[in-house]
């Protein structure tokens, strides 16, 4: 049951409903809210502390093992969705925790990788300042300043007077390991000759690694850096280009799709099924294991994610999703999906069951996914236009449709809802984790909607026209482009975002629609060095 | 949409404290110095309140069976807050001790859309998702200085899940940033009194030292990295560096802290996870215990003064017989109350009562906690939740107790009108008992939804 609040103004409150995608053009409907478009912009100057992964992926470098995050460690702050941004800080909790962590590790590392992490014998003079130096370059992802070098000997010396050689190298691992040069990216640049500033060659490879890959630069890149190759577009794109093609890259593509879509939420939903914790990360790894098939082999595309005719499925999981059973000693396979109802990642279950309530469809939840998610598309909360929301009455003997019908009948409602709901009916074919069904409470259900709103009007058989419709939607393609700028740049600054799209308009029209290819041309025009001057010292 | 810009700041200090040069980024250690001066004070006389502890329950009241009854009666049948007045459990009554507050809103939150479950982020912050303030723990024991002497500026807990999402938390930072909760009772244990107690073994003892004296050298040298690193920024992003800057400070005041008088808690058996995501409900009850009695010794031992507690979600735990499977459908979802002309569904609220009487139990329990300790008077317990009616989900009316501190208890107290009934105004009463003298607290368009003190309490 929906009821108005009270009298609002009707004016506002028409506006707001006209806002609600009724036409792609109007203004309330692009991405940037309800303002005008910006013009393109450099990124501001700034700081940013690594995410969580991105930490992870730099002291397992540092430290030469695979490291793990304690459970303890503070999740990540997200940004609109994403772990990569400006926001992320360093408090009391986080600094313990990273602080006990690296303890933990550099103890381990100075046990385990003593003579890969001192390149020459201890008793050897000078040996103390060489491992700093060395380490301090791969910490702090540059050449270390003397001073700095001083100060790590220093600091080596507080512990090795007192026990050994062994003891300043952990003091130095475990102090280096939560230092500022290495929790925070560096995008502050230097005033450049042009006006407003430019990051330094060394910025710029760390930028550029932890964008393609998620960890910090390698030593290929570093030795690029050093040399102040960067500076050069070419340099640049022929660095992308490498990165790109890193068999580990993928793991960074994966957290696109996963942060863009909201799926990581899946481990730690609960769903009253059998098994549950296994079930979900299971559905996880399906969809990890498919997107890196479709951008390793089928390329980097919202049609090919929407629309391939597959999936990439751990064994265990092919009963669940009524696919035939697995041959002998496979573990995961690529499976045709015809004669099923899926079609792409849309209908894969870890996106349905995210979409979902606990254990019941949620056709409003999944209509708006495809809205905010797909297209870009802003929508205010019902409290914004008034409206007081309220849950309508469990009835056993309709289905989840049914009970929706209030949306499309209360005219305070149906202005955002024929949109919101008709794109989620045609996902009731799926129930709260993702299986297949015909029929609810013994009702049949239906899949067909007639939908009004952005890139409308269409008519939907079920959701495999949604996917086939947003695959073939230039504005979906857009928006794919604005949500890969805001995961790979960790920027949500909507000058920068249209700099990025002006970069993507330049390409030939069918390399538009090809992610590496928009990320790397993005890497090679100037707006990647510039930074504004605005924000700037 | 919501226009941050047109926004009052956050948090407005009274004339007289303005006088006194407070604006900026000296504020705190000046507060700080006034508040231990008594210079600060809002009324004479010291202040009463010297601890603070918020706990959120989810999903609103019963309101039928919370509201007290006739002289504050607690224990009519089926009455809610029965564990308050329930001295055979909880080892005397709390009845004239607490306070109850009908009628709250949490109004920055409705004004700009921030309800439902995200209502809980209003709680304590008195704003709205977009809010850039920090919550009342927060900004007591770090922006004001009052947590600065205990190695633990707050403790930050929660059960079930450490989710820092909007729904999730209700402690944030300056810059709307979450503060995560800790989860993990064996975790609590050990880093706030494992790390402030020395052995009682000589040699064990200079060990201890020594590894303390190299995790100082340590975290000067990272100290002196962070400074110099804050001299090349911008405004905006020195404010990152100044909060690293503070919680290196806070470390280096644990690394400085023995409390040799302060007996440490047993250490709680590891539960196998703590995690609702990876079947943890079933430890709920025993955790929820757990992190209140860390929390009264921590504040014995004074390792902190300031803490939060969110308690979890009770759907599908099983921890109240004859409860539904799913008790935030079957329960909150159906409730029916009382509304306008609708006599509502009177079926439907025991079930939801029980529920909100466990959690007002776990109360209970932190006040009798407290209170073998000696700390009941002077910590301001405030307690509410995201919503008041459930199934609405709205956040109007949201339950509100609150305990401590120099507060009055006993009383029954019933808000009503809009701008008198946002909790915003309870915030700015908590912060003048801590001797804080603020006139509003929160971010909200509507000046009246942030401005003034809760008058109702001290009549």
């Amino acid at each position: 049951m929906i009821r108005a609040r009270a009298p609002v103004a009707a004016a506002a409150l028409v506006a707001l409903l006209g806002a609600c995608g009724t036409s792609s053009s109007a203004p309330a409907a692009s991405p940037q809210g309800r303002d005008a478009a910006p013009s393109p912009a450099p990124l501001p100057a700034r700081l940013r502390r690594l995410s969580n992964a991105e930490y992870v992926e730099t002291l397992s470098a540092l430290v030469g093992f695979r490291v793990e995050l304690p459970s303890s460690f503070p999740p990540d702050l997200l940004e609109a969705g994403f772990s990569a941004n400006g926001r992320q800080g360093v408090d009391a909790t986080y600094a313990a925790e990273a602080q006990g962590l690296a303890h933990a590790l550099a103890a381990r590392a100075t046990r385990d990788r003593f003579t890969q992490l001192v390149p020459c014998a201890p008793a050897r003079p000078g040996c103390a300042e060489e491992f700093v130096e060395r380490f301090e370059r791969r910490a702090y992802r540059r050449a270390p300043r003397p001073d700095e070098i001083a100060g790590g000997v220093a600091l080596f010396e507080s512990a090795a007077k007192g026990g050994g050689f062994a003891a300043g190298v952990e003091q130095v691992i475990a102090t280096l390991l939560v230092s500022p040069a290495v929790l925070y990216v560096s995008e502050l640049g230097t005033a450049a000759p042009s006006g407003g500033r430019e990051l330094s060659s060394d910025e710029a490879a760390s930028v550029l690694a932890y964008m393609l890959t998620g960890s910090p630069p390698d030593e290929e890149l570093m030795r690029a850096a050093a040399g102040g190759e960067l500076f050069a577009a070419e340099q640049r794109v022929a660095q992308a280009w490498r990165l790109l093609g890193k068999s580990d890259t993928r793991y960074q593509f994966r957290r696109f799709v996963r942060e863009w879509l909201g799926l990581d939420a899946l481990a730690t939903l609960n769903k009253p099924v059998a098994d549950d914790q296994n079930l979900r990360l299971g559905l996880l790894a399906e969809t990890d294991a498919f997107v890196d098939e479709v951008f390793m082999y089928e390329g980097a595309s919202l049609d090919r994610l929407l629309t391939a005719d597959f999936t990439v499925i751990p064994a265990s999981l092919r009963a669940f999703e009524g696919l035939p059973p697995a041959a002998a000693g496979e573990v995961y396979g690529r499976v045709a999906l015809d004669g099923t109802a899926r079609l792409g990642l849309l209908q894969q279950p870890s996106f349905l069951a995210v979409f979902s309530h606990e254990s019941q469809t949620a056709p409003v939840l999944r209509g708006k996914a495809i809205l905010e998610r797909f297209l870009c598309v802003e929508l205010p909360r019902p409290s914004e236009l008034g409206l007081l929301v309220t849950f309508p009455p469990a009835n056993p003997g309709l289905t989840t449709r049914e009970r929706h019908a209030q949306h499309t009948r209360d005219p305070s409602c149906r202005g955002c809802h024929r949109s919101i709901d008709a794109l989620g009916f045609t996902f009731e074919n799926f129930d709260f984790i993702g299986r297949a069904r015909g029929d609810e409470n013994r009702r049949p259900i239906d899949t067909r909607a007639d939908y009004t709103g952005p890139d409308g009007p269409h008519a939907f058989e079920d959701s495999r026209d949604v996917a086939r419709w947003l695959a073939a939607s230039p504005r979906a393609h857009e928006c794919f482009a604005r949500q890969a700028f805001r995961f790979f740049t960790g920027q949500h600054d909507a000058g920068a975002e249209a700099a990025f799209l002006l970069e993507r308009s330049r390409l030939p029209s069918e390399r538009q629609r090809d992610l590496f290819a928009t990320l790397v041309a993005y890497v090679g025009s100037p707006w990647f060095m510039q930074r504004s001057e605005a924000h700037a010292p | 949409m919501k226009k941050a810009t047109s926004r009052r700041p956050a948090v407005g200090i009274s004339r007289r404290a303005l006088l006194g040069g407070l604006i900026g980024s000296g504020l705190a250690p000046l507060l700080a110095r006034l508040h231990s001066s008594g210079l600060a004070h809002a009324a004479p006389g010291e202040p009463r309140a010297r601890r603070f502890i918020g706990v959120y329950a989810p999903h609103g009241v019963a309101r039928e069976l919370w509201a007290p009854g006739p002289r504050f009666d607690l224990r009519y049948p089926d009455c809610s807050l029965a564990p308050f007045d329930d001295a055979a459990t909880y080892g005397r009554s709390f009845r004239e001790h607490i306070t109850i507050i009908e009628g709250l809103d949490l109004s920055a939150g409705i004004e700009a859309g921030t309800v439902g479950h995200e209502g809980a982020r209003v709680m304590l912050t008195g704003s709205a998702a977009d809010g850039d303030n920090p919550s009342i723990d927060q900004f007591l024991a770090l922006e004001c200085g009052l947590g600065a002497s205990t190695p633990f500026s707050s403790l930050v807990l929660g059960v079930g899940a450490n989710a820092t999402d909007i729904g999730s938390n209700i402690s944030y930072q300056g810059g709307g940033r979450p503060v995560p909760k800790r989860i993990d009772p064996s975790e609590v244990h050990d880093s706030v009194f494992g790390a402030m107690t020395l052995p009682s073994d000589p040699e064990a003892a200079a060990k201890v030292r020594a590894q303390r004296a190299l995790a100082k050298s340590s975290l000067d040298f990272l100290m002196d990295q962070v400074a110099a690193l804050r001299h090349q920024l911008p405004a905006a992003e020195a404010q990152k560096l100044d909060q690293h800057l503070t919680a290196q400070r806070e470390i280096e005041r644990r690394l400085a802290h023995f409390e040799a008088s302060c007996r440490v808690p047993e250490l709680p058996a590891p539960f196998a996870t703590v995690r609702a995501s990876s079947g943890g409900a079933r430890f709920f009850d025993a955790i929820t215990n757990l992190m209140i009695d860390l929390l009264a010794q921590a504040m014995a031992c004074d390792l902190t003064r300031f803490a939060t507690l969110f308690l979890n979600d009770l759907s599908r735990t099983h921890l109240i017989d004859g409860m539904p499977e799913d008790i935030h459908f079957d329960v909150s979802h159906r409730y029916r109350g009382r509304f306008a002309d609708d006599p509502g569904r009177p079926e439907t609220w025991l079930p939801l009562a029980r529920q909100n009487r466990y959690s007002h139990g776990k109360l209970a329990r932190l006040m009798q906690r407290l209170d073998e300790r000696g700390l009941l008077a002077d910590t301001l317990v405030y307690a509410s939740s995201d919503m008041g009616d459930p199934s609405r989900h709205s956040s109007r009316a949201v339950p509100t107790l609150v305990a401590g501190g120099g507060l009055r208890g006993g009383r029954h107290l019933v808000s009503r009108g809009r701008a008198a009934g946002s909790n915003n105004h309870l915030l700015v009463s908590i912060c003048r008992a801590f001797g804080v003298p603020v006139d509003s607290f929160g971010q909200a368009r509507d000046a009246d939804i942030t401005t003034g003190p809760l008058t109702l309490l001290d009549a």
